[in-house]
């Protein structure tokens, strides 16, 4: 008789094309032998088990995808990762710097553009194994630390001068969104397998509350004072920052997701685009519908602000430009492709940077979304460029960071990394935070600030 | 590639027991896939991929290059994705040489456009003269790719198994929908399907999983969903797959609707589009005479012979095999009685596979059939006698390698056909039969197809998409003027024109279309008419071919074409009789089936429609881009490099027989031409015997050339179980053995279905048995054997149910040293399945085995899988004979369907089994009495045996459960047991 002691198991985590142990197994079994007498051996036998004897099985089986690393045959970094998962999480740091990366895009309005100088080529300060992959929204940047969300449910904060690790907690099954960070709380969508939004107080290591609800698949913005957040029903849901309080809630049309996290247009107003291209216009305080429009293509990727100008990046080669009072369309750029998705834009004065399905990383004048310049990078860009003083970094699913010159798209430098970058950057100083795939996050430091000038 | 798993096995096998597997516990059939060719393969290396092709079809790998990179741009796109690494796509340029490919272990049937391999992450794909389709499967498989990609990706960074991948009906519908738009066969069978009352609801996809209607749904509902939801749905739905197991809950989520609802609205969706144009259509089996109606039937033509007897001639499958049959008719082509085989196909060498879906048969004014089977390396022509009754003779070309579609002239001295040469582009070529002459008509890229010889000989009419409308993937219609060369047009449009005929007296052509109807979509393949009479010569003659290049006539002029049949699925292949009828095939209820319609020259004259051919519109040719070393990208011979592909390992621990383990390491090449595997165990129970219980073997199998080869070299040693060794005790025959040297199998198949089998190996043993008298033997092993094997059944899903197979094996093993062993094998195997009717067959099994000499292994018998009621292996003996006669008949099919409670337990069919066995094992004496130790009451030199009844059931199509009872019977079927016996097992049917 034989019996499962512990069940199969499996490795779920390897990078593409480096995909590790496949399945392994241990069994535990009572194994039961037959034996006959040697000197009746020569007449009829009756089955007799005399013998019975524990067995541990061990078994395991590759379909190898070349080349795998050694590493991935460790199931005890999952051990491990399972044990860190029960620990908490640390930062004595009550607010965020004013060079901080304190949300998704770094402001609210979402423009990945510090503008700082940040001078290619980039040294290596440090890589860190995070042992999970990212969501498409950006890592934080808080005093000495980098804050990162995993798609395995994950906040891990690591070091920022030297890529240690320093805490990681799980919260539910996924961290699809980014969190935002304010006045010592950290704020969390859960995008699988537990609470829809969590307050975590970073001072004192804590859980302040948290809130049951469909799952939150997109980051979080500050608003007015206000927690805001969109679930997957869509729901848009206002919540007082220190107690979890719902201040407002308002529903969206149940026929189409909300794939883009909101974006704040003004102080006290923010918008949220949906999957239809619907965008709605609320004031963040009260939850106040303020206007309406049509982007007139499906919005799946966050818009960024600047200005009095929203811009929306479709899925049909179209990036709308909206008045932030009104919504009426200010310009449209078409590509005329309907099958290019165009990433999040990063939005500075001077230049309107995204990339894009097609291998091209574009840039437009905000005011007018006229074509400045096109870089062709072969690869699809999913990512959301970062825009610094004269050179915009932008990371490809070729799996290289690249460095192009602000004024006219050349490329100055490059740099290949472990996997695609599907993930936006942040940065602080002239440091820049890079999260790759599989599970990969780089610090690169600007080493020759007149690299650019001289290029 | 059965066999060559089975050699495989018996190399492991092979070193410790220094004899031919299949003298021992197995037995070793299976058709042979044979490597043909020795091709020199080139990489071409392009910016994503690693094109593999070999020179003679470089310039098609070079088109199929730039469809590759153009795929990439497009799907990359769609997929919002990059690939992380290359791509490797292996192209071959027919069907016949993919067939080759051991990049696949199975048979490769005519249908496979092409495949993407997992392991490898390779894409193979063969051209079949249509570089449209050529382009279509590049583009299908390299959706693939990109799924799989971005699946892998979504599974692995939320850490969800890979098991949790998407439907396959999702994943080929999408690789339909995103390689192009839906072509006349997708339209054939949605329209069948619904018009038939048997399309598949979305919930129950999965039911039909891999059938060509899956594809097709699948595409369906790809587009609704694109349609309706919008494009980027469809990649959430890919994106969201690692957030549920069950699709539909992610269909729902994806979609933000029920998933009946979704469901709904596709059946409706698909309704509003295909019903209105049942209004005017023809239900065929309301409107037409049947003639073959029964199996898979098409590609007609008749012959009347001298003696008025009518017949007409078809290619069917009824049971599996293809042939070519024949069925008597009356003058109004009404059936005189059941088809009959004329021509069995499929169970020799001869005939040894037919395009059944592309290839035309065809019968001359003089009597003669022309007809196309792959007969090893290529296809050949065979021509048979239809007045004598005998095959006259089988033609095949050394530089053409697929051939589909021969015609006639009228006089009978050539055959005109379609050809695939190496270089993967299909042209039309005559052949004299008189002279043995060969001569090339058309020499492009463009695929001519289909060729029919007018009834004065002057004129050829072919499908060709050298139209300039071929750009869209559009054939028309052409003539080639035998007299000089030209080309001119019949038919123009965006339309797919195939398989002309000519009426008989020469003016008109007859020949399938399916055209766009005004949604652009298109319709349903029917039968069309061309008025041709202005073109053809007004005196008959067989012109003398030119020895020109063919020149393209300008077009000129207006024509017209009519439609004189409207069958709601699908009609095709038209042939016009001499007596004014249409023998045509239809699709209907999932049934190709051969009908006729009477009148001809009334329906001609009153078509259902009639379009103007605006040949003033023709265009220019037309060509595709492509990247070869012109364009700076590297072609490099390829040299074989070994990836790992599989490890498999296992330890076990347990306090009597201590810790025992061992892995296997399979590394191959990207051809999977040359493979090597490493296996390492140790079985010692004690820190001590560590070493002595080391059991290391390496094993290379080379499978790049026709004859296959595989060797070894060993070290066993440590305990071992071997119920065949003379030596050991019956009752636990354990003992210890070490064992070094090395082997060599050689493998030549002369067929398909027919091989050699060359074995020998090597090796030192030292043998110690336990508690017996002069327990150690040592000895150095000579082994050599020979086995012929045949095998040409085919299976259902319990096990053969047609055709025959044999193995015969001498093998001899000597001790050239100490002179401890010396023996001599013989062994006949012989198994018959006689198909009595659809489900039902009669097997029969003989068998009988000599071990002879000194230390002469042991044959076994026993179990559900031979001598039942007996124990598995219990039966044993140096020498024996079996037989078993089994009628195997189906008790429920599909019993889910009766009741639904067996679904999720994958029950597919119930088969019932009424046997008798019997066996007469004996070691020196045939009647000498000797105790089998195993078997109570059974003992050597007695004929004995069981009878009885039993129960198969067939989980999810493949693996067996099987319960048998019934009586078993001693000294010789005298004596039978009071008791009946009751044996349950699993595994298949002999």
């Amino acid at each position: 008789m034989a019996f499962d002691l512990i069940d199969r198991y499996k490795k779920r985590s390897s990078p593409p094309g480096q995909e590790g142990i496949q399945g392994w197994s241990i069994q535990w079994f009572r194994q039961t032998q037959q034996r006959y007498s040697p000197e009746r051996h020569k007449g009829p036998l009756p089955a007799r088990p005399i013998i019975s004897t524990p067995s541990l099985i061990l078994s395991f089986s590759l379909p190898l995808f070349p080349p795998f690393p050694l590493s991935s045959f460790l199931p005890l970094s999952l051990l491990l990762l399972t044990l860190a998962g029960c620990g908490s999480l640390k930062l004595n740091t009550p607010t965020a710097g004013a060079n901080d990366w304190p949300t998704e895009g770094a402001s609210a309005r979402r423009q990945y553009a510090p503008l700082t100088e940040i001078a290619p080529p980039l040294e290596l300060v440090w890589d860190y194994n995070a042992s999970a992959a990212f969501g498409p929204g950006s890592p934080l940047i808080i005093g000495n630390a980098v804050i990162i969300a995993t798609r395995q449910g994950e906040i891990q904060i690591v070091e920022f001068k030297t890529g240690k690790r320093r805490g990681v907690k799980g919260f539910g099954d996924a961290v699809e969104g980014t969190p935002a960070f304010k006045d010592g709380i950290l704020f969390i969508p859960g995008a699988w397998g537990g609470r829809a939004l969590y307050a975590y107080g970073l001072n004192r290591g804590d859980l302040l509350w948290s809130v049951k609800g469909d799952p939150v698949e997109t980051g979080v913005l500050i608003s007015s004072g206000n927690v805001v957040v969109v679930d997957a029903a869509p729901r848009i849901a206002a919540y007082a920052p220190r107690t979890g309080t719902l201040k407002w809630e308002r529903r969206l049309d149940p026929g189409a997701a909300v794939l883009a996290s909101p974006v704040a247009i003004g102080e006290n107003a923010f918008a949220v685009a949906n999957e239809d291209g619907l965008v709605t216009a609320l004031d963040g305080a009260t939850g106040k519908v303020l206007w309406t429009a049509d982007a007139g293509a499906p919005v799946q990727s966050t818009p960024s602000s600047r200005d009095s100008l929203l811009f929306l990046p479709t899925t049909r080669g179209q990036m709308v430009a909206l008045d932030t009072h009104d919504g009426h369309r200010v310009w449209a750029y078409d590509i005329h492709s309907q099958r290019v998705y165009f990433s999040s834009p990063a939005a500075s004065d001077s230049g309107l940077v995204f990339g894009a399905s097609d291998g091209k990383v574009r840039a437009l004048d905000p005011r007018t979304g006229t074509l400045k310049w096109a870089f062709d990078g072969g690869e699809a860009f999913s990512a959301a460029p970062l825009i610094t003083r004269n050179v915009v970094y932008v990371g490809g699913l070729d799996g290289k960071l690249y460095a192009l010159k602000r004024s006219d798209g050349t490329k100055l430098w490059d740099y290949e990394l472990d996997g695609r970058v599907k993930s936006a950057l942040a940065s602080r100083g002239d440091y820049i935070v890079v999260a790759s795939e599989p599970k990969n996050v780089y610090l690169f430091k600007a080493s020759d600030p007149d690299y650019a000038e001289n290029k | 590639m059965f066999w060559r798993r089975i050699l495989f096995l018996s190399l492991l096998v092979a070193p410790v027991v220094p004899l031919p597997a299949s003298a021992q516990y197995g037995y070793n059939f299976g058709r042979n896939k044979i490597h043909y060719e020795d091709f020199d393969w080139q990489i071409l290396k392009t910016e994503h991929f690693d094109i593999y092709y070999y020179p003679e079809m470089q310039d098609l790998a070079e088109h199929g290059a730039f469809f590759a990179e153009e795929a990439y741009e497009d799907l990359q796109n769609k997929f919002d994705f990059a690939l992380a690494r290359r791509v490797p796509i292996i192209f071959y340029s027919s069907n016949i040489h993919f067939k080759q490919t051991n990049t696949t272990p199975g048979f490769i049937p005519d249908g496979v456009g092409g495949f993407f391999e997992f392991l490898k992450g390779r894409v193979v794909i063969p051209a079949n003269g249509n570089i449209h389709q050529f382009r279509r499967v590049v583009r299908h498989e390299l959706t693939h790719v990109f799924t799989y990609a971005r699946v892998v990706r979504a599974l692995r960074d939320h850490r969800v198994p890979l098991e949790q991948y998407l439907p396959l009906w999702f994943t080929e519908g999408l690789a339909e929908y995103w390689s192009g738009e839906p072509d006349y066969q997708h339209e054939m069978m949605i329209r069948d399907a619904l018009f038939s009352n048997y399309l598949v609801p979305l919930e129950n996809l999965d039911r039909i999983s891999g059938t060509y209607l899956m594809y097709k749904e699948g595409e369906a509902v790809c587009r609704f969903i694109s349609e309706e939801y919008g494009e980027e749905k469809i990649l959430q739905l890919i994106e969201n797959s690692w957030k549920n197991r069950d699709f539909r809950e992610i269909m729902a989520a994806t979609l933000r609707e029920p998933f009946e609802e979704i469901a709904q609205k596709w059946l409706v969706w698909l309704k509003k589009q295909y019903y209105p144009s049942l209004e005017s259509a023809q239900i065929a089996s309301y409107t037409t005479d049947p003639v073959a109606v029964r199996g898979f039937n098409g590609k007609p033509a008749y012959y009347q012979f001298d003696d008025g007897t009518r017949k007409v001639y078809f290619i069917g499958n009824k049971t599996g095999y293809t042939n070519v049959y024949e069925v008597e008719v009356d003058s109004l082509y009404h059936p005189v009685g059941e088809p009959q085989v004329l021509i069995a196909g499929e169970r020799n060498d001869r005939f040894e596979a037919f395009h059944a879906f592309e290839s035309r048969i065809s019968t001359s004014r003089q009597g003669k059939l022309a007809f196309v089977t792959k007969s090893g390396e290529r296809d050949v022509i065979h021509v048979y006698d239809l007045e004598r009754g005998e095959l006259e003779g089988s033609y095949g070309f050394d530089d053409q390698i697929a051939v589909y579609s021969p015609d006639w002239s009228p006089d009978g001295t050539k055959i005109v056909f379609s050809s695939i040469d190496r270089s993967g582009y299909s042209d039309l070529f005559t052949f004299d039969l008189e002279s043995g002459n060969l001569k090339k008509l058309t020499n492009d890229v463009y695929d001519d197809r289909d060729p029919a010889w007018s009834p004065d000989g002057r004129f050829l009419a072919f499908s060709s998409d050298r139209t300039s409308m071929g750009v869209r993937d559009a054939y028309n219609l052409f003539l080639y003027d035998v007299k000089d060369g030209g080309i001119q047009y019949v038919t123009y449009g965006d339309q797919y024109d195939m398989t002309p005929r000519w009426s008989p007296d020469g003016n008109h052509i007859v020949y399938a279309s399916a055209q766009r109807d005004t949604t652009g979509r298109y319709g349903a393949q029917n039968i069309w008419v061309a008025d041709v009479s202005g073109k053809v010569s007004a005196s008959p003659e067989v012109a003398l071919l030119s020895t020109d290049a063919p020149m393209v006539i300008p077009a000129t002029g207006q024509a017209e074409e009519r439609q004189i049949t409207e069958i709601t699925g699908t009609a095709f292949d038209p042939v016009w009789t001499e007596d004014d009828r249409l023998l045509f095939t239809t699709l209907e209820r999932y049934h190709f089936t051969i009908r006729s319609l009477d009148d001809v020259d009334s329906l001609v004259a009153d078509p259902r429609e009639e379009v103007p051919i605006e040949l003033a519109d023709v265009g220019s040719h037309w060509s595709f881009g492509s990247i070869g070393t012109e364009d700076g990208v590297r072609s490099v011979p390829y040299h074989r490099k070994y990836n790992l592909d599989v490890a498999q390992g296992a330890v076990s621990q347990n306090p009597i027989w201590g810790t025992t383990g061992g892995a296997i390491l399979a590394f191959s090449d990207m051809l999977s031409d040359d493979y090597w595997y490493l296996t390492l165990y140790n079985t010692g129970t004690a820190q001590s015997d560590f070493l002595n219980s080391m059991n290391v073997a390496l094993t290379r199998v080379q499978l790049n050339r026709r004859t296959s080869v595989a060797y070894s070299v060993f070290r066993y040693g440590g305990l071992r179980y071997d119920i065949t060794d003379p030596d050991a005790f019956e009752v636990s025959p354990l003992y210890r053995e070490t064992m070094y040297g090395g082997s060599l199998t050689i493998s030549y198949p002369f067929s398909m279905f027919r091989r050699v089998e060359v074995g020998t190996s090597f090796a030192y043993s030292d043998k110690e048995i336990s508690f017996k008298e002069n327990s150690e033997r040592r000895a150095v092993l000579l082994s050599n054997s020979v086995s012929l094997v045949h095998d040409n059944t085919i299976f259902n899903g319990n096990g053969p149910v047609e055709g025959w197979r044999a193995n015969l094996t001498a093998a001899y093993t000597t001790d050239v040293m100490y002179s401890n062993v010396n023996y001599f094998t013989l062994s006949a195997d012989v198994r018959h399945y006689l198909r009595l009717g659809n489900q039902v067959t009669f097997a029969s099994w003989g068998m009988g085995r000599i071990n002879q000499g000194k230390e002469a292994r042991l044959f076994v018998l026993g179990g559900s899988w031979d001598m039942r009621g007996y124990h598995l292996f219990s039966v044993r003996a140096r020498k024996m004979w079996f037989t078993s006669q089994e009628l195997r008949f189906p008790l429920v099919n599909a019993p889910s369907v009766y009741l639904p409670i067996l679904a999720p337990f994958g029950i597919s069919s119930i088969r019932g089994a009424a046997f008798v066995d019997a066996a007469h094992v004996w070691n020196d004496g045939y009647y000498d009495e000797e105790r089998l130790p195993l078997v109570p009451g059974y003992t050597t030199g007695e004929t004995m045996g069981s009878a009885g009844l039993g129960l198969r059931v067939n989980i999810f199509g493949g693996f067996v459960l099987r319960y048998d009872l019934g009586y078993r019977f001693s000294d010789g079927f005298r004596d039978r047991d009071h008791h009946l016996f009751k044996q349950f097992f699993f595994g298949w049917d002999f």
